[in-house]
């Protein structure tokens, strides 16, 4: 007799041991960045699992045994049920190349393969192709077209160095945006700091990343920490997507991106890029601006803003930011900052 | 009873003998079905037609459908498009049994 039911992962030390045996002998890597596990098991023996992280699919595993079709599918009817039930209106899987094929038979759509370990698909009515479609609708002309991404948390000189670099050297810059809402500043703060900050150059065009660029679908590992073979696989996945589509569709020859001297994650990010971009796309990187021999980071900034050093921390952020960090709305999310690490 | 897609809404499972259907709006270009059948070459043809005749019947002319058919009866078809359409029109309670019954489920 087949069951489906919830795993409590988190809260069962042996639950979690004998999902994580599973996934082991499986050959897949069990994953922190999960929030619901769904377990099949015939009569008491778990026989098949798998998770989602907001609207991705994770960490699915089914025994030999029982391979070969229902117990997958009604695997996957009971995540996407979970998913839609959320109100999402799309959803991804990570898996194995071996396993991709199942997905594909379920309607799901490749979007990118990293070689030997992992397969990125989607399930939307409005997907990746929508995507592209929308953006390249602001598509420019130009000899010289670049790229950045950045979160900007907030934004700050030394990000408008490495954007007006990269503005004077090219004809058209398309600046994204991170659109997650994982970090202190709001998107839409975010974004809005970045238009100010950067409206004297005027052949910067905005976007906002949407679900395709360091997202938690694409890079979940930039907001949430895991260890460094996850994290490299998640940025080469993203690199593929921005070389594949996204680099394509607006005619981008050339990614900007700042040295990485103290996040580990972001410095594992930038090697991907170069691994990934190969000959088919230039990525250029560009030292850190440095302040009283220091280099400027969003993470310094929010340090400072966090300790209210409100001097110290004028320098380093462009006069937009500055006014914003003193706004009744900033100090609302200084707050915020300061309550989090209590 | 008046139909309109207003937002994504999925139906049905993706087990044997069922049919998964996400439908969501598409302004303005019509009915496209997105179709994944084991019996593709078989039956596909017949699955599209049923899904679209069942959307002209209940006065849906633009809709995006992402179908996963494994294998499902005529019936099921039927009564997992009709459902997709009234969650997606956010009808959840007080069918109309008898307008349904006219499209001869």
């Amino acid at each position: 007799m087949l069951t489906i039911k919830k795993m409590h992962i988190k809260r069962d030390s042996q639950v979690k041991s004998n999902w994580e045996s599973l996934l082991l002998n499986a050959n897949i890597q069990p994953e922190k960045t999960i929030d619901y596990t769904a377990g099949v098991f015939d009569n008491e023996k778990l026989i098949a699992t798998g998770s989602i992280f907001q609207n991705i699919i994770k960490c699915v595993a089914v025994t030999n045994e029982y391979s070969g079709g229902s117990v997958f599918n009604m695997l996957i009817t009971n995540l996407m049920s979970e998913i839609f039930d959320r109100d999402y209106i799309s959803c991804y899987v990570y898996t194995k190349e071996e396993t991709a094929e199942s997905f594909t038979y379920l309607g799901f759509k490749e979007i990118a393969r990293v070689k030997d370990k992992l397969v990125f698909l989607e399930k939307a009515t409005k997907g990746l192709d929508n995507f592209v479609e929308e953006l390249e609708k602001t598509k420019l002309y130009g000899e010289k077209i670049a790229g950045i991404v950045m979160n900007a948390n907030p934004f700050t000189n030394g990000h408008l160095h490495l954007v007006e670099k990269a503005s004077n050297e090219n004809d058209i810059l398309h600046l994204f945006v991170l659109s997650e809402d994982l970090s202190d500043f709001p998107s839409k703060i975010r974004y809005e700091l970045v238009q100010k900050g950067t409206k004297h150059l005027k052949n910067v065009i905005l976007h906002e990343t949407g679900d395709y660029m360091v997202s938690a679908k694409t890079f979940p590992s930039y907001f949430l920490k895991e260890n460094d073979d996850v994290t490299y696989i998640h940025a080469s996945l993203d690199a593929l997507i921005f070389k594949n589509y996204i680099a394509k569709a607006l005619n981008i020859k050339i990614r900007y991106v700042g040295e990485e001297p103290l996040s580990p994650a972001t410095a594992i990010y930038n090697k991907a890029l170069n691994d990934v971009f190969g000959m088919d796309l230039q990525l250029i990187v560009i030292p850190r601006k440095e302040i009283l021999n220091e280099v400027i980071s969003a993470s310094r900034v929010r340090k400072l803003f966090k300790e209210n050093e409100m001097d110290a921390l004028k320098q380093l952020v462009p006069q937009s930011t500055y006014e914003f960090l003193n706004s009744s709305k900033g100090k609302e999310i200084q707050k915020k900052i300061i309550e989090k690490d209590v | 009873m008046k139909f309109e897609i207003k937002k994504q809404a999925v139906a049905g499972t993706l087990e044997s003998s069922d049919i998964q259907i996400i439908i969501d709006n598409n302004d303005n270009k019509g009915i496209e079905i997105d179709l994944k059948s084991n019996v593709e070459k078989q039956y596909g043809r017949k699955i599209r037609q049923l899904i679209n005749e069942t959307l002209a019947e209940m006065g849906i002319t633009d809709a995006k459908c992402v179908v996963v058919d494994k294998g499902a009866l005529d019936c099921t078809i039927k009564a997992r498009t009709i459902a997709a359409v009234h969650r997606s029109s956010e009808i959840t309670s007080n069918y109309d049994w008898e307008e349904i019954d006219t499209w001869n489920v």
